[in-house]
């Protein structure tokens, strides 16, 4: 089957190029008229009128292929407009500048060339100014001012603002509360809110979302397959209309699923999810909103500021791998992975960090108990690694002040049931793990502990099949 | 004429202008051809120590990847995509339906459809679907996470494995573990940050080009490791070089070096200057991760390793050492996955059996130890093939095949993730009843490689790097993170 060429369309699609014409000619067109009025380049006069004819006539193909594009929508409205009209202002004042500049125009010489530079000055400005909007449109209203060139550093502080909470009890949780006015507030809140309101609408509001937007109402309880949310979020992501914008931060086909059976279930803003009539697709959806497992819940939600430079730079040129979490975080990981010894100059360095540490990995390092007393310094550490060193219970005993600590991997150490009585008392202390150490299972058992412990010590029977060669019969 | 107006006329003549104009425009050309080869996207910290840690985008749940590829593709559908309505289809002719339009690597005519050559049994909480081909890793199934449903557009080995690892089924792109490197630098300043491992005998199809960095800085290449010989090729000094002649020898070469810095002030240099350094560190440090004969006996038992070869199973052990001591990416490729039937050793009821031997205790020690060591939750484990087969049997030029065997299969496959904080125990996307196209949650191989990304801390749209004026990214213009499946 052929697709169906729309050349109309495809003209549209021209217009990123060929706006750059009309800018580059009429600015030319603008230099040769400023460049006349010398004496060396008087010349240029001639130039002006040509240089006019070809920049009208690209700035009306421009305008119409814009036009065209304009309608394939999938961009900001309000922006669209402004640029729209722009672009259309351009075309016509560069054209009423050629008409001006035509010799067999009925004004006074002097007069016309006066009229022809003047308007000349509102042409260049237009053309700027429809040019930025433009861009705005395609890269974001802040590309002017936003330097988000470097890759690596373009944070994404954001993301792990918005996360959202896990939910403790899910069949007790509000449908709209808990799970769709947060899943809203994520995806659609940036331009559907008391900050802006694109297409007229608000969803931050139970009164704006049932009052909806530009064309009416947004839902129709009981008819997803009417329903204006479900209709533009369901669109693929290609077409014009598609909520979120292309370039936003989707909606997952679950995340669509769950607004689906909540309008099919009569989009209470009330009722708790045990209410509604079960669905099978959405089972695991759901449960995963309780997820215990969010593994980074253990980061610090308040910031922390700058860490000391000098002793993160010293740090590093003596072989410690140093940097921040991620994004613009001014938290600390720290791993002494490619450095076996641990020296007081290390332990020195990291005290001055102890603000901003909240990893360290000393496994498989020299690091002794004595050493300990210091890391107990490091207030905000969460997490720590220490497995496969000399460490005993003596050691641990100084983690007791650790209040922080949320992770505590003692593999292959020295400690025993004494250290279990220890760590058990650091109230933060989720995970820790054992494996190959002193422990023993009556120790554990006495423990009766909240803390997540693996004592390992898996094996893997041995069964018939493991060595059985299957050939030809 | 006087000389003033002269010379004024001489710079307006015409063959001033061209020849002029010739070297503004050739100089210009030529600048961005540099500018293609040497992008200044690097910062200078990264120039100087192309290896030293960098944030991510965001704080990632994964420090680490250990991918296993099983290179040939191994058939989903005698491991874990179960479809008792192919059992009744067995040995019928193909419906036309399904091969309408299509394109087969090998499958010609009207193929028979093939059963499941395997017993399966729900296994765990999650009750994942789980053939008897993998007696071990059924026992750990609520670790895992399946993408019962992922798409490729390649069915022909390299342009798939390319697609796989590199986003683009043609040369030239950077491998995803060259990418996660890149991004994150190394947390072992004395190992590479990207390792190889290969097993079964050859490479894979795509050639070294499957852990290449492509545009990337060469430093960002898999370094290929071995557990049998050397560990790196050329690693050891050479008879009669010893390791003090050899320190002094990188020390006359880096003071030449340097000198040529000081003069020229390229950073590259300063590059050089610091691989050779590295390199040095790493005569002692590599040998010694990959050594497993210090490995005690019951972790033998528990990975069915044996020192000395090169096997799946060592590999495994030497994933693990290796994230260990914090190697960001680890990839491990076994050979012998491509079940067409041809013989007995690509037969689906024997050969293919016998791989899964071979991978089955292994991967699931693998999970377990790295459990065990507190490592899972921050060591993502991918595992899967470039493609999947199909519900037919391989026909051959059309001919009966001697033994059970499928085609290459780009519609639909599994995948399946563990620990890097991915969920446990889920599975997202499903294939239709004889498990020939996805029916639902179908995914791409750019959603998983963004999905990986996602785990280690990157925005996999962010992820990039300028080449031949615009930025290139692993995941190319699309891909989309699995949330399904993450925790
Ligand atoms: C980046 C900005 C942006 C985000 C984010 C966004 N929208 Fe929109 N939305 C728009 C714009 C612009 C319009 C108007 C243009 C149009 O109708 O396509 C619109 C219009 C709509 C309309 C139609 C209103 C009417 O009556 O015309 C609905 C419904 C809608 N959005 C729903 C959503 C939902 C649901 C989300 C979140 C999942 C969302 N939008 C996220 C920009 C956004």
């Amino acid at each position: 089957m052929l697709a169906e060429i729309n050349f109309t369309s495809i003209f549209g699609r021209f217009h990123p190029a060929l706006v750059h014409l009309p800018i580059g000619i009429l600015l030319l067109a603008f230099l040769f008229e400023l460049l006349s009025k010398t004496k060396r380049y008087k010349k240029l006069k001639a130039a002006v009128r040509p240089a006019l004819f070809f920049g009208t006539l690209s700035a009306v193909l421009a305008a119409f292929s814009g036009y065209i594009l304009s309608n394939e929508g999938a961009y900001d409205d309000e922006l669209l407009s402004q640029h729209k009209w722009m672009g259309f202002a351009t075309a016509g004042l560069a054209f009423l500048i050629f008409l001006f500049s035509s010799k067999s125009f009925a004004l006074p010489k002097k007069d016309q060339r006066k009229a022809v530079l003047v308007l000349f000055f509102p042409l260049v400005i237009l053309l700027m100014v429809t040019g930025h909007w433009g861009s705005s449109l395609t890269r974001g209203e802040d590309y002017l001012f936003d330097s988000g060139t470097d890759s690596l550093d373009a944070a994404n502080t954001q993301k792990i603002a918005t996360q959202r909470q896990p939910i403790e009890n899910v069949s007790e949780a509000k449908v709209y509360d808990d799970i769709i006015q947060p899943l809203l507030k994520e995806k659609c809140y940036a331009c559907h809110s008391s900050k802006k309101q694109k297409g007229q609408l608000r969803l931050d509001e139970i009164e704006l979302i049932k009052k909806g937007g530009k064309h009416g109402e947004i839902f129709t309880a009981g008819e997803p397959k009417e329903s204006e949310i479900i209709k533009r979020t369901s669109l693929s992501i290609e077409e014009k209309g598609h909520m979120p914008p292309r370039r936003e931060a989707q909606l997952t086909s679950s995340d669509i699923e769950l607004i689906k059976w909540w309008i099919t279930e009569g989009a209470s803003f009330e009722k708790k999810v045990k209410e509604l009539s079960k669905r099978e697709e959405l089972t695991n959806y759901l449960e995963s909103l309780s997820s215990t497992q969010t593994v980074n819940s253990w980061l610090p939600i308040e910031e922390v500021a700058v860490a000391d430079g000098a002793a993160i730079e010293e740090l590093r040129s003596l072989g410690v791998s140093i940097g921040s979490v991620g994004g613009k975080s001014n938290y600390l990981s720290i791993s002494f992975a490619g450095k076996k010894e641990v020296e007081q100059r290390d332990l020195e360095l990291l005290k001055i960090l102890s603000p901003q540490v909240i990893e360290l990995n000393l496994a498989r390092t020299t690091v002794s108990d004595d050493d300990l007393i210091l890391i107990s310094e490091l207030k905000e550490l969460r997490r720590l690694h220490v497995e496969h060193t000399l460490i005993t219970d003596s050691g641990i005993s100084h983690l007791q002040g650790c209040n922080n600590l949320f992770y505590l991997n003692l593999v292959e150490t020295n400690v025993s049931d004494e250290a279990l009585k220890i760590v058990n008392n650091i109230r933060s202390l989720k995970e820790l793990y054992l494996f190959n150490t002193k422990v023993t299972k009556d120790g554990l058992q006495k423990l009766n502990s909240q803390i997540k412990m693996d004592t390992g010590g898996y094996e893997l029977p041995f069964l018939a099949t493991d060595t059985l060669i299957f050939g030809r019969k | 004429m006087n000389n003033n107006d002269f010379s004024k006329l001489q710079s307006v003549s015409r063959r001033y202008f061209l020849k002029e104009s010739a070297m503004g425009l050739g100089s210009l050309a030529l600048g961005s051809l540099m500018g293609a080869c040497s992008s200044n996207e690097l910062r200078s910290s990264q120039l100087l120590d192309p290896l030293s840690p960098r944030p991510p985008h965001f704080p990632g749940k994964a420090k680490s990847v250990i991918y296993l590829h099983m290179a040939g593709s191994p058939s989903q559908l005698e491991l874990f995509d179960y479809k008792p309505e192919l059992a009744k289809l067995h040995n019928q002719d193909c419906p036309p339906s399904l091969l309408e339009g299509k394109q087969f690597a090998f499958i010609r005519g009207v193929p028979k459809m093939l059963g499941p050559q395997a017993i399966f049994k729900q296994h765990g909480e999650s009750r994942a679907w789980i053939s008897d081909n993998l007696p071990h890793l059924s026992t750990i199934a609520d670790e895992l996470s399946f993408l019962k449903a992922v798409n490729t557009d390649q069915f022909n080995h390299a342009p798939a494995q390319l697609f796989m690892h590199t986003g683009a089924p043609r040369l030239g792109r950077p491998s995803i573990g060259s990418w996660a490197t890149y991004g994150l630098g190394s947390e072992n300043s004395n190992l590479p940050g990207f390792v190889v491992l290969t097993s079964g005998g050859k490479t894979p199809d795509a050639g070294k080009s499957v852990w290449g960095s492509g545009f990337l800085p060469s430093v960002y290449q898999g370094v290929q490791c071995r557990s049998e010989g050397d560990p790196v090729l050329y690693i050891t000094d050479p008879d009669g070089i010893s390791r003090d002649l050899k320190k002094k020898t990188i020390a006359a070469i880096n003071d030449v070096n340097q000198q040529h810095y000081e003069e020229f002030q390229d950073p590259e240099t300063l590059t050089r200057i610091n691989q050779y350094e590295l390199a040095y560190r790493m005569q002692i440090s590599v040998p010694e991760v990959m050594n497993i004969n210090k490995e005690p006996d019951y972790i033998h038992q528990l990975y069915g390793t044996s020192p000395g070869k090169t096997s799946f199973a060592n590999n495994c052990l030497l994933a693990r050492k290796l994230v260990e001591n914090g190697v960001r990416f680890v990839q491990l490729f076994d050979w012998g996955w491509d079940s067409h039937g041809t013989d007995v050793d690509n037969a689906l009821d024997l050969g293919f059996r016998n791989k899964c031997r071979d991978i089955d205790r292994s991967i699931t020690a693998l999970i377990l130890d790295l459990k065990q060591r507190g490592l899972l939750d921050q060591t993502l484990i991918v595992w899967g093939g470039e493609f999947g087969r199909t519900p037919m049997q391989e026909n051959r030029d059309n001919k009966q095949m001697p033994f059970f065997g499928r085609d290459h299969h780009a519609e639909a496959f599994t995948m399946w993730m563990a620990g890097g904080g991915i969920k446990r125990g889920a599975s997202w996307g499903e294939t239709d009843e004889i498990g020939y196209s996805a029916v639902n949650g179908k995914t791409s191989v750019h959603d998983v490689q963004a999905t990986i990304l996602n785990q280690l801390g990157f925005d996999h749209e962010k992820l990039t790097y300028q080449f031949q004026g615009r930025p290139f990214r692993l995941t190319d213009v699309s891909g989309k993170v699995i949330s399904e499946i993450v925790a």
